[in-house]
């Protein structure tokens, strides 16, 4: 692709298209053949270590997989083709285009493979091609740090990653999924040891450290507290980019991944989960209520929807979560791209107008639906059905992850009132502060006037025009797949959902679980679920009258919309610097490591290279005594000799100064000499 | 007077030449400064020849001595003469022809 | 035949060719550059063929028979009377741990001939002293005489010195004579353990002959050398008959050590209040930490990255780190596997801060070159930790540490060279945006950025994962390494990934603009050489990153043995009672 001359650009990527349309329809028949058939893995051996089990790579198979598999590929499919209308003008079409491809294979890559270190190995890859479709627009400072921050905050998590498969390696020696789960099922606790079936023995916190860990690198990709700051930055990127990416199938990745190695987590690593989860998925919707940016609010949305499927491994509900990883991917891509459809038309009447302004800024939009019905129909499907409403996908998906916290809620604090009824509770107060800011944002787009518009310009909303076929009929395409008569025959109750009725929860095998756990989960949550579902709708429809009351048009809000600062008080300054969280990570992180680095990189001017170079100076100074007692003592003595027989020379010569009477003198001082030795 | 006496003119006269010879730098003091030198050993010889009577080689030695040294003096003011027509001077300082 | 002198070609081809260009006359200076390139391309060829017909079973390590490709030439040989005889041989010979070495040496040699072809400035001297380097570094893998390691050891130090003093940067004074010293320092130190060891091992085989055991050497059969172990510890050997010897695989055998010798393996000797053996150990960690080289002793290395022109650059962090870490595997940790594991604690902890403290230098790091050099020391840290994990899986990474981290430190520092021959500045903040000015050179850097910090896919990555999975089952396995040390070692992944896509950001990314000194129209694209130096580079780094087994089968068995001679040695433990 990237090498495809320039002028075929528009062929190589319908190429690329159709290859990932005929991986779409090949994906389609392999879950026809698979679905609820036995399990599909093979395996080939990769490499080998001596005295160590072989190490394999291969393909499982499974039902989520297969699901997953036809979802990556219809969005990714879905996504190209809108691109081709989307990005036309764009001088790196065809870079673009490459790294779409390189996205899509390595997110195949890791639905399908069959041990954790290939997973871990396409998951980097997936970031990679993250990183580099975020940088996309490089020349654009922001894009380049947001690119940059994606990646990192995700090693950050990638970390935790490698640690749990450490821990998972030294006990068992495998990261074949299927191998683990078997090897896990044969490994026990006792007396607060962790023995393998190999015979290796840990303290039986590194089982939760394990499943912590796992969850570290999932918190990374999913965007989940604390780890969730890169996500709204990564908006940057092209919009088919943040839908595909950064809302449908990467940042699910870590949930699909939690779903894979779900059998091998312990009870605490749970707990720490659905904890986190449901944090996140109440701080991401308050953190969308106050945004300005259309996609920003579709990231916030997105990080709390993660937050939800996460919450949802954690309480054991691992069919819902996975239900509403699939029916969030096509509505929450729906959203993005209808998000986009609505900047590109943005960005066209801006071309028309010579007009300069924020085409993201939702303070300039208003009233869209009249000149983008397609757009608007898309939008308003999709937000319907992430706020829940019967009918729609998310409804059904939602509703059996709350109802599945709330069962797990009972069964952990054992009927008494206990901290965990927290974790539903935030997860129905979400389901208020949802519909309040997708109402806001569905009022502020697309109805009331144009305030960009009637600001500034001559040219009204007429000159607004609905976006190009392609774009419109992906759209469509995936709002339709956003009613809830896709999904489950009876709107009302997933259980009647085919997909719920085909992905069975499988059984916990790590040790130390209560074995009746998830039987009860399961049959409390059956019980529950129209209570759960009453509480929501109530939930809805409080959500709905507020953004009514505040966002209708004509309303002080929506009128004062377009000369409205940032933030007007504290609240929404709260929410709209997603809880001060980058401050958080510059103050507590990236100011210290930089200042350490600093600080090392000074110690080792001033300190070590100061003591070398003081060792060598020192040492000079030695060589310099040395080498003066060398000419003083050693040459010294070498000279004094030679002096010494040339003081003598001269003396001697002296004597024979051609004098006759220092002759006679010393002839005679001879004989006295002589005589004298004779008489004595 | 016993015979000492004579021994002790004959080394005051030695010890006059000899500081003469090796003191004064012209030549001419120097050759009498040998002459004294030559005295002192006639006064020894004469000195010596009283205490035996019956030979007088010592006496004879010496008029013998004298002899010589008046030939020697005369050579050696030749000598000198023709030293000091060379050399103009007559300074033995001066003269270090046997310098080495 | 061919085979029989296969590693004497490859040492005595450079030394020769550098003798040739020496004599060569003046009017013939663009010839030199060919002869060494064609020199470097005949040594990939005998590489090729040693690559092709290594047998994968042969262990090697402690086992002198199952050395390949052995040559053996009797050198020094005489009568010390009242100390026995001295024997020092021209032996060489490679196995698993060696012959990944050799054949990364001779690839990353090439690359510095084909990125040294603009140098004309003093051309003759260059080249003739870059083929006794080239030389001198085949031969230390290659060497399994302690002596003639040594010698080869020494003789590295010198056309370096040079090369960095007159053909270097601006400061090249101050960083070739610190080099220098600093080299030289580990040198001595490594001396006195060699001459220790000499002191203390006889050879067996020549013992043997002597005593009239056997024929000649070629009839010592391993009875016989038992036979003569156990008169040696009976103490049976007549002093004058002992044949002291600098073979380094007989040093590895505990029964050849002459009792009560200073490395005496039966009874703790004491040097300077310490246990002779553990000081040795010391002393051999410290010579190799500085070639390594390791935090804290690591303080010529940026300084003579920095000041050495590019294909120096190159060798140096390809080739002469490694001989460093291979001089401690074979010599420190097949010697003296005792001091090895008494110090694997303090090993792996230097390994640790090497990785932290090094990534930290490059986070500070203002000039590109420097980056580079420090992020060296940051993956050479990752090579101590396995090693210091005595575990199959840690060692393995290690070698493949050193393997990979000689192909894309070559690349990277072939990177800071592109950018510094156009515009002769090396400091991050002067660029910017050279996406846009430069982009199939961005594409490079992206690439080996990536490949660096340990992307999947690259060779790095599986390095670096086996060196954290093996450090951190050695706590199970043999209680070397604590487990916080390979989580905090793990912590330096994510500090290569900042600095990396820091320098990416700041460099690479943005709107283009040059600052300070630098020409903007003097930054063009790189060229077909370059181009002829980075793929190859890239295809290796990818192929081990896709196929490990292409290394790891070189040295399975290799490794196996040593972690096995490591783990379970027959050397007393030193402790003071």
């Amino acid at each position: 692709m990237a090498i495809s001359p320039e002028r075929f650009r528009k062929a190589a990527s319908r190429a690329s298209s159709g290859l990932i349309l005929l991986g779409a329809l090949l994906s389609v028949y392999l879950l026809q053949l698979k679905w609820s058939g036995p399990d599909f893995h093979t395996r080939l051996e990769w490499f080998s270590i001596e005295g160590l089990p072989r190490l394999t790579a291969g393909i499982l198979l499974d039902d989520s997989a297969a699901l997953m598999l036809v979802v990556v590929n219809i969005i990714s499919f879905l996504v190209h083709t809108y691109s081709t209308a989307y990005m036309h003008d764009d001088p790196g079409y065809r870079r673009y285009f490459s790294f779409l491809g390189l996205f899509t294979f390595s997110m195949l890559g890791i639905v399908l493979a069959d041990n954790l270190l290939v997973v871990f190995i396409f998951w980097e890859l997936v970031g990679l091609s993250s990183y580099l479709l975020i940088s996309h627009w490089y020349d654009k400072e922001s894009a380049a740090k947001a690119a940059k921050k994606a990646f990192v905050v995700n090693r950050i998590g990638d970390v935790g990653f490698l640690t749990g498969l450490a821990v998972l390696w030294i006990q068992f020696k495998t990261f074949d999924l299927e191998a683990l789960e078997a090897l896990m099922a044969n490994s026990s606790i006792q007396n607060g040891q962790w023995t393998s079936f190999l015979g290796y023995s840990l303290n039986a916190d590194w089982l939760t450290i394990a499943g912590i860990g796992l969850f570290l690198g999932a918190m990374g990709k999913s965007a989940q507290f604390p780890l969730q700051v890169w996500l709204p930055d990564a908006m940057e990127g092209p919009t088919p980019v943040s839908a595909l990416i950064h809302a449908a199938t990467m940042v699910a990745a870590g949930v699909f991944l939690m779903a894979r190695v779900f059998v091998l987590l312990d009870i605490n690593a749970l707990t720490f989960m659905a904890a986190i989860g449901a944090v996140t998925a109440f701080m991401g919707a308050v953190a969308a209520l106050a945004q300005h940016d259309i996609k920003k609010v579709l990231a916030y949305s997105t990080i709390s929807q993660l937050g939800y499927m996460l919450m949802g491994i954690g309480v054991g509900a691992y069919d819902a979560a996975l239900f509403h990883l699939f029916t969030h991917a096509f509505f929450k891509a729906c959203l993005f791209l209808a998000a986009g459809a609505v900047i590109y038309a943005l960005h066209e009447y801006a071309h028309k107008t010579n007009a300069h302004f924020d085409a993201q800024d939702m303070r300039n939009m208003g009233g869209l639906r009249k000149r983008m019905p397609f757009t608007f129909f898309a939008y308003l499907v999709s937000t319907l059905a992430l706020i829940g409403i019967p009918f729609f996908s998310g409804f059904l998906s939602k509703d059996a992850i709350l109802s599945g916290a709330y069962a797990w809620a009972d069964v952990m604090s054992q009927e008494a009132l206990s901290w965990h009824y927290i974790i539903p509770d935030l997860g129905f107060f979400t389901v208020v502060l949802t519909a309040i800011y997708m109402f806001r944002q569905l009022f502020l787009v697309f109805f009331g006037k144009l305030r960009i518009a009637s600001q500034d310009q001559q040219a009204g909303l007429q000159a607004v025009k609905e976006v190009p076929p392609v774009m419109r009929g992906v759209l469509v395409v995936l709002g339709v797949m956003s009613f809830g008569i896709i999904w489950s025959v009876n709107p009302f109750d997933q259980s009647y959902s085919w997909f719920l009725g085909t992905i069975e929860v499988p059984t916990i095998v790590s040790p130390g679980f209560v074995v009746d756990w998830q039987p009860r989960l399961i049959e409390l949550s059956l019980r529950n679920h129209l209570e759960v579902m009453a509480i929501s709708m109530a939930m809805i429809v409080a959500g709905g009258v507020v953004a009514w009351y505040l966002y209708r048009p004509g309303s002080k809000y929506e009128r004062t919309y377009y000369k409205r600062p940032a933030t007007m008080n504290k609240l929404q300054a709260l929410s709209y610097n997603n809880w001060y969280l980058n401050d958080f990570f510059n103050v507590l992180v990236k100011k210290p490591v930089t200042a350490v680095a600093q600080g090392l990189t000074r110690v080792e001017k001033q300190v070590i290279d100061r003591a070398i170079n003081a060792f060598a100076v020192i040492n000079v100074i030695i060589a310099h005594a040395i080498s003066w007692i060398d000419r003083a003592v050693v040459d010294g003595f070498v000279n004094f000799s030679v002096f010494f027989a040339g003081r003598v020379g001269v003396m001697t010569k002296s004597l024979q100064g051609g004098k006759i009477q220092s002759y006679i003198l010393i002839a005679i001082m001879g004989m006295v000499l002589m005589i004298l030795w004779i008489i004595w | 007077m016993t015979i000492e006496n004579y021994f002790i003119l004959s080394a005051i006269l030695f010890c006059i030449g000899m500081a003469v010879v090796i003191t004064r730098k012209n030549a001419i003091v120097v050759l009498m400064g040998v002459e004294l030198i030559l005295n002192a050993a006639n006064v020894n010889f004469v000195a010596i020849s009283r205490l035996d009577n019956v030979q007088i080689e010592g006496q004879f030695f010496s008029l013998f001595v004298i002899v010589v040294a008046a030939a020697e003096a005369a050579v050696a003011l030749a000598i000198i003469l023709k030293v000091y027509k060379y050399y103009n001077t007559t300074n033995l300082n001066e003269i270090n022809q046997l310098k080495g | 035949m061919l085979n029989d002198y296969l590693l004497s070609t490859l040492i005595f081809l450079p030394l020769t060719a550098a003798v040739i260009i020496a004599l060569l006359p003046q009017p013939a200076k663009q010839f030199y550059k060919y002869i060494a390139l064609f020199v470097c391309f005949v040594q990939l060829i005998l590489a090729g063929v040693i690559y092709f017909g290594f047998n994968h079973n042969l262990q090697g390590v402690r086992e002198i028979e199952s050395f390949q490709y052995t040559e053996f030439t009797p050198w020094i040989n005489f009568e010390l009377a009242s100390l026995g005889k001295l024997s020092a041989n021209y032996f060489v010979g490679v196995d698993g741990l060696s012959v990944t070495m050799v054949l990364l040496s001779v690839v990353v040699l090439l690359i510095g001939v084909v990125s040294s072809w603009n140098i004309t400035e003093k051309a003759k001297g260059y080249f003739s002293l870059y083929l006794v380097l080239n030389a001198a570094i085949i031969g230390c893998f290659v060497a399994l005489d302690f002596l003639l390691f040594y010698l080869f050891f020494e003789f590295m130090l010198l056309p370096m010195y040079f090369l960095i003093g007159l053909w270097g940067g601006p400061r090249r004074d101050y960083a070739s004579i610190k080099f220098f010293l600093y080299t030289l320092l580990g040198s001595v130190l490594i001396l006195i353990v060699m001459i220790m060891l000499y002191l203390s091992v006889v050879d067996p085989a020549a013992t043997a002959v002597e005593l009239n055991l056997a024929s000649n050497i070629e009839n010592v059969s391993p009875d016989i050398v038992q036979q003569v172990q156990d008169m040696l510890l009976a103490r049976q050997v007549p002093v004058e008959n002992l044949v002291h010897t600098f073979n380094m695989v007989y040093m590895t055998d505990p029964g050849n050590y002459i009792p009560n010798s200073v490395m005496d393996v039966q009874v703790v000797r004491e040097l300077l209040g310490q246990p002779a053996r553990l000081l040795a150990f010391l002393l051999l960690f410290i010579g190799f930490a500085i070639k390594i080289p390791v935090v804290p002793v690591h303080t010529w290395l940026p300084d003579a990255h920095v000041e050495a022109p590019t294909p120096i650059s190159v060798v140096l962090a390809g080739v002469l780190l490694k001989v460093g870490a291979y001089g401690l595997i074979r010599t420190g940790y097949l010697i003296i596997p005792d001091g090895a594991i008494h110090y694997a604690w303090w090993i792996g902890l230097f390994g640790v801060i090497s990785i932290i403290y090094g990534a930290m230098c490059a986070l500070a790091s203002r000039d590109l070159k420097k980056l580079i050099a420090y992020s060296s020391v940051s993956h050479m840290g990752f090579v101590l930790l396995g090693l210091a994990s005595l575990t199959s899986e840690g060692v393995s990474g290690a070698i493949y540490q050193m393997v990979s981290h000689g192909i894309i430190s070559a690349a990277l520092f072939l990177i800071a060279g592109v950018v510094y021959d156009r515009s002769h500045n090396r400091i991050i903040e002067n660029y910017s945006g050279l996406a846009s000015k430069m982009p199939k050179y961005s594409i490079f850097v992206i690439i080996f950025f990536f490949a660096s910090m340990g992307l999947p896919g690259f060779s790095g990555f599986i390095a670096e994962v086996f060196v954290l999975l093996g450090s951190f089952s050695s706590s199970v396995v043999n209680g070397l390494i604590p487990r916080w040390m390979t989580i905090l070692a793990a912590t330096g992944l994510i500090l290569s990934a900042s600095y990396y896509l820091w320098t990416i950001q700041r460099m690479f990314f943005g709107q283009f603009f040059t600052k300070g000194p630098v020409e903007a129209n003097s930054l063009t694209d790189i060229n077909r050489r370059e181009y002829l130096m980075f793929i190859p580079l890239f295809v290796l780094a990818l192929l081990l990153g896709i196929f490990p087994g292409l290394i790891l089968d070189l040295i399975n068995q290799s490794v196996s043995l040593f972690v096995e001679t490591v783990n379970n040695h027959e050397f007393k433990i030193p402790h003071n009672n």
